[in-house]
């Protein structure tokens, strides 16, 4: 059963590198929030405090913050595409790299034998991990940046998970608010950045380099 | 008590952005006002720790705060003409005075804070309540470095918690405790190898906070296009994250790891130098220029705290000076960008004719930026090196003097044109207005400072330093 949900996890990875709809990768976002939240539950005996913070956190993860990522993407008046800069067949590839790098890492760190998980939950927060920073880096619409920022949390905090690490109530609620703020301020980034430029795409945000400065506003 | 440092400045922020008005900048300074206060009683009643020890006060709290509240309150009264003069943006003025208090309010609790989450969670803060604050000019291109900001910081301070989970994984035999106060009786029990990856990711984290390179492009954006009193706040900014690396430094120091951290903290100084120094020379745009210098600072500190207790005592000094000075030169870049309106180097030239008191401020500023005597940066520069020749790296004391000398040539051929060559002709200068000199006064409280500190530092300031150099480079 767990192990089913981390492979749906790491496929779900993979769908994000190659889907060319943001509203597809919100959703999936959206999912992997759930997965993410909810699997301490599977695994440690559950307490009060335990079971509050994984449905805070699922709420979060899973509601709230997609929905603050589908309203900047109306505001913003988002069509579709994603706009990668690096073509899709070379995404997945990449993502392959990524996920026999993850693999790879996994079986060298030893950690099966302390925390008793299997490779694969070790290597899928890392892939998560790989992939938020790779839509970062390959995409140019803003709005996938914060996609890419949401995925490599979730990677995160999957692997704290994974570790099974004793959770602390009020930082975990204090990371999650963070969290919260990030999506909500880089929403509001993304507004003006829309009204400023009649476009997100952050690739042409080109203005500021040392070959352009030129001491003039 | 003590959470009165982290609730006053929050509170405040709330209430500027509530009664929308110019009262707000008076709110900013009794806020600063208030918080020194407060600082300077730590030192005579002594405040009981908050909640098991999770905010407490100790030598290296209390030296932190003391120099934040210091540039806070300056950059307050500062900040009261620069919106004066700027009421075309007045609009903006209440939002941007409340992220100013809430950043205040996040920068003293990661100073305060003895708990690793915490001083992550409020790391994250302070980097979500600048953002904001770059934009406030409303251009294209403060849009852009504001946008550059949020994205390379979270991610950058993102991999921190990557840190706190490897560490808590680290001591996960005597069940994870990240309690500072904790970890260190029992820092020697831990996973070696985790402590070390855990520092790495600290240190990228927090450094990019800290603007250390080779994690320091958002750097010279950021300073540049942000308005002059939220630059001159950035270098507390850089303190707070300089304070998270030495904490998380301090644990793995007490894991038997002294010489690790060394290494790692040495090679990002070194890297810190040599961007700076590459990107100094023939720089065109005056804040682009002082936002690289503190790429130097910080690289210098984290040499310093790499090269013993010599270098050590030299980075904390170095800290308090950098924060000093960075702020006086920012405050006086705002002066010399209302008369000239423009930030091109060649643009700016004749400051002594033109605006005397500001130009000969500008002279003394770089004096006290390049380490010349009487300054106080004089004093901690000295110190980092003798720290490195006493730690036997000889080649290494060698090239950070080759590079701070390039730096320094660097800085001399931007600043004394600007102070001492012919106003640029053609171009119509707005006269200075009377509001103008008081924008300077701040600035030069804080040079006093600085200079005072390279003439005499007081024993109690000076024992202040031991005790904090003592806690981080035992």
């Amino acid at each position: 059963m767990i192990n089913l949900i981390f492979a749906a996890v790491i496929l779900s990875c993979l769908m994000l590198s190659a889907s060319s709809r943001i509203k597809t990768c919100i959703h999936i976002v959206a999912f992997q929030g759930a997965a993410v939240s909810l699997l301490p539950l599977l695994r440690h005996h559950i307490d009060w405090e335990l079971l509050i913070l994984a449905l805070i956190a699922a709420l979060v993860k899973t509601l709230i913050l997609p929905l603050m990522l589908f309203r900047s993407m109306r505001i913003a008046g988002v069509r579709r595409e994603v706009e990668p800069l690096i073509s899709y067949p070379v995404s997945i590839a990449i993502s392959l790299c990524g996920l026999s790098f993850a693999l790879w890492l996994a079986t060298r760190l030893q950690l099966t034998e302390t925390t008793g998980v299997s490779h694969l939950m070790i290597a899928a927060p890392f892939f998560m991990m790989f992939t938020g920073l790779f839509l970062i880096i390959s995409r140019t619409k803003a709005l996938t940046g914060i996609v890419g920022y949401l995925v490599f949390e979730n990677g995160i905090y999957l692997f704290g998970g994974v570790l099974g690490l004793e959770h602390n109530f009020i930082v975990e609620l204090g990371i999650l608010l963070d969290v919260l703020v990030m999506v909500f301020v880089s929403g509001v980034a993304i507004f003006h950045i829309n009204r400023k430029f009649d476009h997100i795409d952050t690739g042409r945000l080109t203005s500021l380099s040392e070959d352009t400065a030129e001491g003039e506003r | 008590m003590i959470t009165l440092f982290v609730v006053i400045p929050a509170l405040a922020g709330i209430f500027s952005l509530w009664i929308k008005t110019t009262v707000s900048r008076e709110i900013m300074i009794m806020t600063a006002v208030f918080h020194l206060l407060l600082t300077v009683f730590t030192f005579i009643y002594p405040f009981e720790p908050f909640y098991n020890g999770w905010m407490a006060i100790n030598p290296s709290s209390q030296l932190f705060l003391l120099t934040l509240s210091i540039l806070f309150l300056l950059v307050g009264f500062y900040n009261r003409d620069y919106m004066a003069l700027n009421s075309r943006v007045s609009r903006y003025e209440a939002q941007q005075n409340c992220c100013m208090l809430l950043m205040f309010s996040a920068m003293s609790l990661v100073i305060l804070s003895r708990h690793f989450g915490v001083i992550w969670v409020a790391m994250e803060a302070t980097t979500l309540f600048s953002a904001p604050l770059i934009y406030f000019h409303r251009s294209h291109t403060s849009l852009e470095a504001t946008w550059k900001y949020l994205m390379i910081c979270s991610v950058g301070i993102a991999l921190a918690l990557l840190g706190n989970m490897l560490l808590s994984y680290a001591y996960r035999a005597s069940g994870s405790p990240m309690l500072i106060d904790d970890l260190l009786p029992i820092a020697a029990s831990g996973d070696r190898n985790w402590i070390k990856a855990a520092f790495i990711f600290f240190i990228v984290g927090y450094g990019t906070e800290m603007g250390l390179a080779p994690m320091h492009s958002w750097l010279p954006d950021a300073y540049s296009e942000a308005p002059s009193p939220v630059s001159a706040i950035f270098p507390a900014l850089m303190n707070c994250a300089f304070l998270s690396v030495l904490r998380t430094g301090e644990v793995c120091q007490a894991a038997g790891l002294g010489e690790f951290r060394d290494e790692i903290m040495l090679f990002f100084g070194i890297a810190s130098l040599l961007f700076a120094a590459i990107f100094i020379i023939g720089q065109k745009d005056y804040p682009r220029m002082l936002a690289y210098s503190s790429v130097e600072h910080v690289g210098l500190m984290s040499l310093g705290a790499a090269c013993g207790p010599i270098g050590m005592i030299g980075s904390i000094l170095h800290m308090i000076n950098h924060t000093l000075v960075k702020g006086m030169l920012f405050m006086i870049s705002g002066n010399i960008l209302a008369v000239y309106r423009s930030r091109n180097v060649n643009k700016v030239g004749g400051m002594l004719q033109v605006n005397p008191p500001a130009g000969i401020l500008w002279l003394a500023g770089f004096m006290a930026i390049t380490g010349l005597p009487p300054f106080g940066m004089f004093i901690s520069k000295l110190l980092i090196i003798r720290g490195m020749l006493n730690s036997g790296s000889y080649v290494m004391a060698a090239v950070v003097l080759a590079l701070i000398a390039v730096i320094f040539v660097g800085m001399l051929l931007i600043f004394i044109p600007m102070a001492m060559g012919t106003p640029p002709s053609g171009t119509s200068l707005k006269p200075a207005k009377p509001r103008l000199r008081w924008l300077l006064f701040p600035a030069l409280i804080s040079g006093l400072i600085s200079l005072l500190l390279g003439i005499y530092i007081p024993d109690s300031v000076y024992n202040l330093v031991l005790e904090v150099s003592e806690i981080f480079g035992r």
